[in-house]
């Protein structure tokens, strides 16, 4: 990947990335017609530099776009200088709103529902000092917190807390590398390997987001079912095994019989949808170790009590890894209760069968009893008749 | 009687505009309502009879819930899981598309076996993020 062959990484610059997961029936060459159709609008101020990369140069400023392609996933870069040089620097929190509104323009052509969207602001600075300095005025300008900050390889990267991070049907996530080398030449192989990371990054913690939100419906439905569950077992219990105890008739087993039906459905739905959680929370905990494995390179300095950005961002897909796992704890938990009742009611059932059967031999018995009275008294009746002691 | 396989339905029909998918799953249930209506030697075109016959399939597809009856209205609530939300959930579909396009015209199917001007409503549906699934057979 090499992104800063149109873009120079040693001056102020905006990096977005939009990543995309790649259904299995889509078209191969979805990513491509994208391209080809940015190029299109752009027409004349676009150049199509090799086949997934384009150059767009619009008003003075020059934009790289790349399309990435991997198995499961299609990622966009797109990076942008600011046209000024040297006074870019000076007043590089003031360009911020251009960098935006122009990315987003192009940003806009992009297709539909990305799983993430990281926008990277990278500055340049003296000191530490005055990279701390440059994140709080930009996060003024933005009017935005900081939710987290760390130093790493010689630059300040903050975590912006933006209304837009917020408020989006995706993961939205915006940061600040503000580099503090001596000089800004010595900088670039660092901003290069941050690109790399923030694009690896939107792509693991995007995933997991998407994942998360594609359950969050069904970890909203294990309430109404644990009382759903609860509240057929009380009345069912009350109704078919207190009342009825040791005066079970047909009409009692074949209830029992109906309610063990409708449990081993309820068992067996809740275990299908139980498997399918379990099975995105083991993909949720890969991403999880993907992105910690890029976040744990950066082992980042803390700084002025904010937690690092490894640790905010680790802690957020910990906080998602929680809700598989708190959905799952407390399936089993149902699927428990279901198993105790449909155990006790299969034990309930087999000794009500038993107790019919002995029922049954019982009369069985009665039965050979009279059959064998009767035949000893017809024959005693014959041999009385022989004897002609009966007539 | 029992559903379709979902994930052939939802193959066949997602790039499809949805009243393609809608009217096909329309189709399923009336032929199933019939079905059903036959077997149970229904009389009659009210609500109970519409409560009947859908109950008739959803027992026999394991639904989990039925129909009861209210005034003048046939009402569906369902609180546990459904086959169609395990479905999507394990084969990875979307719910909603589902509901939307398959599980409520389906149902509307059904109940107009038995009464063409069924008025099938969604009150409440867990796609949408709704606390239960509720929804009414009237007839208008």
């Amino acid at each position: 990947m090499e992104l800063d062959r149109y873009v120079d990484l040693t001056s102020p610059h905006g990096l977005f990335v939009r990543a995309y997961l790649v259904s299995d029936k889509e078209e191969a060459t979805t990513g491509q017609k994208a391209l080809e159709g940015i190029k299109e609008r752009y027409s004349s101020q676009a150049v199509m530099t090799d086949s997934s990369t384009i150059s767009i140069g619009s008003g003075g400023d020059r934009y790289s776009l790349q399309l990435i392609e991997e198995p499961d996933c299609r990622i966009f870069v797109l990076i942008s200088n600011l046209p000024h040089g040297d006074s870019a620097t000076k007043d590089w929190v003031h360009h911020v709103a251009d960098y935006l509104r122009q990315s987003e323009a192009i940003l806009q052509l992009l297709p539909e529902r990305p799983v993430s969207q990281f926008t990277v602001l990278v500055g340049f600075a003296d000191s530490e000092k005055a990279a701390i300095s440059l994140s709080e005025r930009c996060s003024r300008y933005l009017e935005c917190g900081e939710k987290a900050r760390g130093i790493t390889r010689g630059c300040l990267v903050a975590n912006l807390d933006t209304i837009t991070a917020q408020d989006s049907d995706y993961l939205r996530q915006n940061f600040l590398v503000a580099s503090f080398r001596k000089t800004p030449s010595g900088s670039k192989p660092d901003i290069s390997r941050f690109h790399q990371e923030f694009i690896r990054l939107a792509e693991f913690v995007g995933k997991l987001d998407r994942l998360c939100r594609s359950n969050e419906l069904f970890f909203g439905t294990l309430g109404t079912a644990e009382q759903d569950v609860q509240a057929t077992i009380e009345k069912e219990t009350m109704e078919n095994l207190f009342i009825n105890f040791g005066n079970l008739g047909q009409i009692q087993i074949n209830r029992l019989e109906k309610w063990l039906g409708e449990l081993v459905t309820k068992f067996s739905d809740l275990s299908l949808l139980a498997s399918a959680i379990r099975r995105d929370c083991t993909t949720a905990e890969m991403y999880v170790t993907q992105a910690d494995n890029v976040l744990r390179g950066w082992n980042e300095k803390a700084l002025e009590g904010y937690p690092t950005n490894a640790s905010a961002e680790i802690s957020q897909c910990e906080a998602i890894i929680k809700r598989f796992r708190n959905f799952l704890d407390r399936a089993d938990a149902l699927r428990t209760q279901l198993e105790t009742t449909l155990n006790s009611i299969q034990t309930y059932l087999g000794f009500a069968q038993q107790k019919a059967m002995e029922r049954q031999g019982n009369i069985v018995k009665v039965l050979t009893w009279v059959l064998a009275t009767s035949t000893i008294i017809l024959v005693l009746i014959e041999v009385l008749a022989a004897l002609h002691i009966l007539r | 009687m029992s559903l379709p396989p979902l994930s052939k339905f939802y193959n066949g029909f997602k790039d499809q505009s949805p009243e393609v998918a809608q009217a096909e799953a329309f189709k399923l249930g009336q032929a199933l309502g019939l079905e059903a209506a036959h077997k149970l030697k229904l009389k009659g075109n009210d609500v109970n009879a519409i409560a009947k016959v859908v109950n008739e399939i959803l027992a026999k597809m394991k639904y989990g819930a039925l129909v009861i009856v209210e005034g003048d209205k046939a009402i569906l609530r369902q609180s546990y899981y459904c086959p169609i939300m395990v479905s999507a959930a394990s084969l990875k579909m979307p719910w909603d598309w589902l509901d939307e396009n398959f599980a409520w015209p389906w149902m509307r199917g059904i109940a107009s076996a038995v009464n063409p001007k069924v008025q099938f409503t969604v009150k409440r549906a867990r796609c949408y993020g709704d606390s239960i699934c509720e929804h009414i057979f009237e007839i208008k």
